[in-house]
């Protein structure tokens, strides 16, 4: 006799699910597989090879465009996470404080502003004040997009830390300062960490917004993507798109991990 | 507020405030003032950006005439994120029921699943999307192979395929909220419905959807915004013929020029986009009572 | 050290303290008024919101007082911030800090305090030979049981030989095997070290077992501070009697009044009573009778006897307990040992006559 299925199991849902996966990994699956083929056909496999890899690697726009996108992540990131990280220990110690709301909503606004509006209206106000466009005004972008999702790990961590431990830290001859040097800032460390991968791929992989601020000849790695597609598909662009596919599963896996550590 | 609370907060108020809120603000200013010959504008006081998404002047009597190019393209936007939002939730309700229902220790695997998409890159998923479905692509590379298709069937370039775009972007934000939804919902109530005679589709109908009501609004909600103000989907799945809000934007400060009018349609996408951000406020302010 | 001896390790002078605003205004110290001696094991106990953690929190510094003034040793501490007395705190959850070894949480005060390294290393071993965890020194906080982290907290809190260790219901995280085991030794420790403790507790066993003196709080006041003989069998008042251990409350009629006793009639039999407060001859009046002293005799031989009825009886292993209604209709519970009985209890409905032990019942000031 086949067991009765248990009533909260509704035909079809597993196959709905399983064609939602195919449907988010599909694309991205069906691009690796094509860096790997050793000629250009669609139709046809090649046998595996990297030599779209080499190819892409070996052009320099490619290479400049990877470097600015490295320098462009790393800076923004860092900032990024330094700014949440205070704002974090403004808003999640203590007892609330009037104007916290707004506070909240302006560290989350670039979430909400619907990106190409963020990018336009940056791109107006650098021109207004003067402000050369080139890799400073999109590393100021990015690390303004970046805050709020460097800010969620960080909070996240602090508001489960008991304030308990600080006091410990003053009870046995910390001052306020030594206290956060020694006791908050290691025991927050995990989620800055996470923070901080979060921020840096967030830059890296930010489109958007870098194609409006950036100036003549700073091009990022999407930006020379972009630039490619526009001219035509080649496997290089498979090629990147799967080390910068790779790359953001990695640092979002690490975050992940990182952040779910216990202290 | 505290100084100590102040100096924490100044890096936050200083980066945020002028680099986007200030910037917005000039934006809004500059929807009022007149377009510079090469792009820029006059600081001129004028309605026109906002005349122009109605009107048309006509050339020879000078008069305004409506017409509706522009408010297609809002139209369009609209429509498509609305189908964008439904095709999500006919997917991503199965699926964040399944996951909900699946042992404690598989369920989290599967929500990392359903994250990680989200994080790889817009633009590459997009590129890859496009690279599927175009012409030449596999798709139509397998089905001509299998001989299903004589010509190539197309399918990129059409708003179908901007709808498809969308829908993969923004997929995961329907997935997880119904998710987190569901998984808080007592499934012993569903027990003590089918023991009161009534059907899995009924339970389904009367019992949990109206429990978890605030997550599908949530969902929908959270694919609708972006997706209203969608660029990369519209601009390369679309072929630049299927114009969204995003593109129209963006295309004033790129070819067209006119920025008091690329600031003016910034500005009415902004606005929808707040409006909606506030119903969902709303919702969750609601919801959150109401726990 | 002499002006240790003249002046008391802690003393709370008309201390109060509010939280909250407007409507939500909570009163949580109302005029505290405390000292604590040197070398006490000074206990703090109350029900959860009575304001002992309060207290404690404002000794240590982390709470300032709206009125009223802090001394240790003498000295006005209000004002001073938490890392600048010469107090520390076992705290309710430990507080280690995870992501330091054993060696490192007790070493964290010697190296704010500027110490020297080789005092350091010293001070650490001494510590955690007296705590018995030497062999733990390595170890990360969250591979330890719950009993050695206990232990850790109390070496990291003694490190920096505090004039006063305050400790915050630290037994509270432990099984009650542990909890006994930890009475002792805290108890020992105390006289080893020869530093003052306060121990805040809503347990009264623990209070009572390991105190040398208690102050009783609820409200944000304290009712009573005795030593634990004279706190359980000499209550001030109801609170007192009613928190610490079981108590009988009957209503009595004041007869005579002498030197440190009161003459009460309950239900026809005269007792002798200990008076709280002051008390007024004629008038009626509230006694407190713990169970433990009461006797039963079939026969009631000797002495003034209450009569009444066993209405219920609850097997208690140890002891048994018996509730009687007396004859003007109040209920008295009587506990009886088992160990060495050769007649069997009386069981319900059976009239028994009952004694109350001299000078047991208290005549409260409520």
């Amino acid at each position: 006799m086949r067991k009765p299925k248990p009533i909260s199991a509704y035909p079809g849902f597993s196959q709905v699910t399983w064609l939602c996966m195919a449907l988010l990994y599909a694309p991205i699956l069906v691009v690796a597989v094509y860096s790997f083929n050793a000629i250009r056909s669609i139709t046809t496999w090649g046998g595996f090879s990297l030599a779209w890899y080499a190819k892409a690697f070996a052009n320099p726009h490619i290479q400049a465009a990877t470097l600015n996108s490295l320098v462009v992540a790393v800076a923004a990131s860092v900032a990024a996470t330094v700014i949440a990280t205070a704002a974090a220990l403004a808003l999640a110690r203590g007892r609330g404080f009037r104007g916290r709301g707004g506070v909240f909503v302006l560290i989350n606004l670039p979430l909400m502003i619907p990106e190409i509006v963020t990018a336009v209206a940056m791109l107006i106000f650098f021109l207004a004040i003067g402000f050369q466009l080139g890799l400073l005004t999109v590393v100021i972008a990015h690390t303004v997009f970046c805050v709020p999702f460097a800010y969620l790990p960080i909070a996240a961590r602090l508001s489960g830390i008991e304030t308990f431990y600080e006091d410990a830290a003053q009870d046995l001859y910390a001052d306020r300062w030594r206290s956060f040097r020694f006791v908050l800032l290691p025991m927050m460390m995990p989620g800055i960490f996470a923070g901080l991968m979060l921020a840096f791929i967030i830059s890296l992989d930010d489109f958007i917004i870098t194609n409006m601020v950036t100036g003549p000849g700073t091009t990022t790695l999407p930006l020379a993507i972009y630039g490619m597609v526009r001219v035509g598909f080649s496997p290089e662009i498979n090629a990147i798109s799967t080390v910068m596919l790779l790359v953001s599963v990695f640092f979002v896996s690490l975050s992940y991990l990182v952040g779910r550590r216990r202290a | 507020m505290t100084r100590a609370r102040l100096l924490l907060l100044s890096p936050t108020l200083a980066m945020i405030g002028f680099f986007l809120l200030l910037p917005v603000a000039l934006m809004a200013v500059y929807s009022f003032l007149s377009p510079g010959t090469y792009g820029g504008v006059e600081w001129l006081l004028s309605f026109d950006a906002y005349i122009q998404f109605f009107f048309e002047r006509d050339f020879l009597t000078d008069e305004l005439v409506f017409h509706t190019s522009y408010l297609s393209i809002y139209f369009r936007s609209f429509v498509q994120a609305l189908a964008a939002t439904v095709i999500c939730l006919l997917i991503g309700f199965p699926t964040a029921y399944f996951i909900a229902t699946r042992p404690p220790a598989t369920r989290s695997a599967w929500v990392l699943l359903v994250t990680v998409p989200y994080w790889v890159n817009l633009l590459i998923r997009t590129v890859s999307m496009l690279f599927v479905l175009r012409d030449e692509g596999p798709l139509n590379g397998a089905l001509a192979a299998a001989g299903i298709v004589d010509a190539p069937l197309r399918i990129a370039y059409t708003d179908f395929a901007v709808a498809l775009g969308l829908v993969y972007s923004y997929l995961p934000f329907m997935v997880l909220p119904i998710y987190a939804a569901i998984e808080r919902f007592d499934f012993s109530l569903m027990e003590a419905a089918c023991d009161l005679y009534a059907g899995r589709w009924t339970i389904l109908r009367r019992i949990i959807l109206p429990t978890v009501k605030p997550g599908v609004v949530a969902g929908c909600l959270l694919v609708f915004i972006p997706s209203l103000g969608a660029y990369i989907a519209p601009d390369l799945l679309g072929g630049g013929k299927n114009l969204m809000i995003g593109n129209l934007v963006a295309l004033q400060f790129q070819g067209s020029r006119n920025w008091p009018f690329g600031a003016a349609a910034a500005v009415l996408l902004l606005s929808a986009v707040l409006v909606a951000l506030t119903v969902l406020a709303r919702r969750r302010a609601l919801s959150a009572a109401g726990n | 050290m002499e002006s240790a001896q003249k002046n008391p390790a802690v003393e709370i002078r008309a201390v109060s303290k509010q939280f909250g605003r407007g409507a939500e205004q909570v009163k949580a110290l109302d005029g505290v008024t405390l000292t604590i001696g040197d070398n006490e094991f000074f206990t703090l106990l109350g029900p959860s919101g009575c304001g002992k953690t309060t207290l404690l929190r404002m000794i240590a510094g982390f709470e300032q007082p709206d009125d009223g003034g802090i001394f240790l040793f003498g000295e006005d501490i209000k004002g001073l911030p938490p890392h600048k007395r010469p107090v520390n705190t076992v705290f309710q959850h430990y507080a280690l800090f995870p992501h330091m070894t054993v060696a490192e949480n007790v070493a964290f005060s010697l190296r704010m305090l500027g110490r020297a390294p080789g005092e350091i290393e010293r001070t650490i071993g001494e510590m955690l030979a007296l705590v018995k965890m030497e062999q733990f020194a390595a170890r990360k906080p969250a591979q330890l049981s719950g009993g050695q982290q206990q232990r850790i907290a109390l070496a990291r809190a003694l490190a920096p030989r505090p004039r006063v260790l305050l400790l915050d219901e630290p037994l509270s995280a432990l099984d009650l095997k542990l909890r006994q085991a930890m009475r002792a030794e805290l108890k020992a420790m105390r006289q080893r070290t020869g530093i003052t403790f306060v121990f805040v507790t809503h347990d009264q066993e623990e209070a009572l077992t390991m105190s040398d003196r208690i102050a009783v709080m609820s409200g944000g006041r304290v009712r009573q501070t005795g030593a634990p003989r004279d706190i359980y069998e000499k209550p001030c008042d109801s609170f007192v009697a009613n928190f610490i251990g079981e108590s009988n409350f009957l209503t009595v009629t004041v007869e005579r009044l002498e030197q440190d006793a009161a003459w009460c009639r309950l239900d026809g039999a005269l007792l002798q009573c200990s008076c709280a407060g002051e008390a007024a001859a004629g008038f009626d009046a509230r006694v407190s009778i713990r169970p433990e002293q009461v006797s039963f005799s079939a026969d009631g031989g000797g002495g003034p006897a209450l009569s009444g009825v066993v209405e219920n009886l609850s097997y208690l292993g140890t002891d048994t307990q018996l509730s009687v209604r007396l004859g003007d209709g109040q209920m008295l519970q009587a506990r009886v040992q088992n160990a060495g009985r050769e007649r069997p209890p009386p069981g319900p409905g059976q009239r028994i006559r009952l004694r109350v032990n001299p000078g047991a019942a208290r005549l409260l000031a409520d």
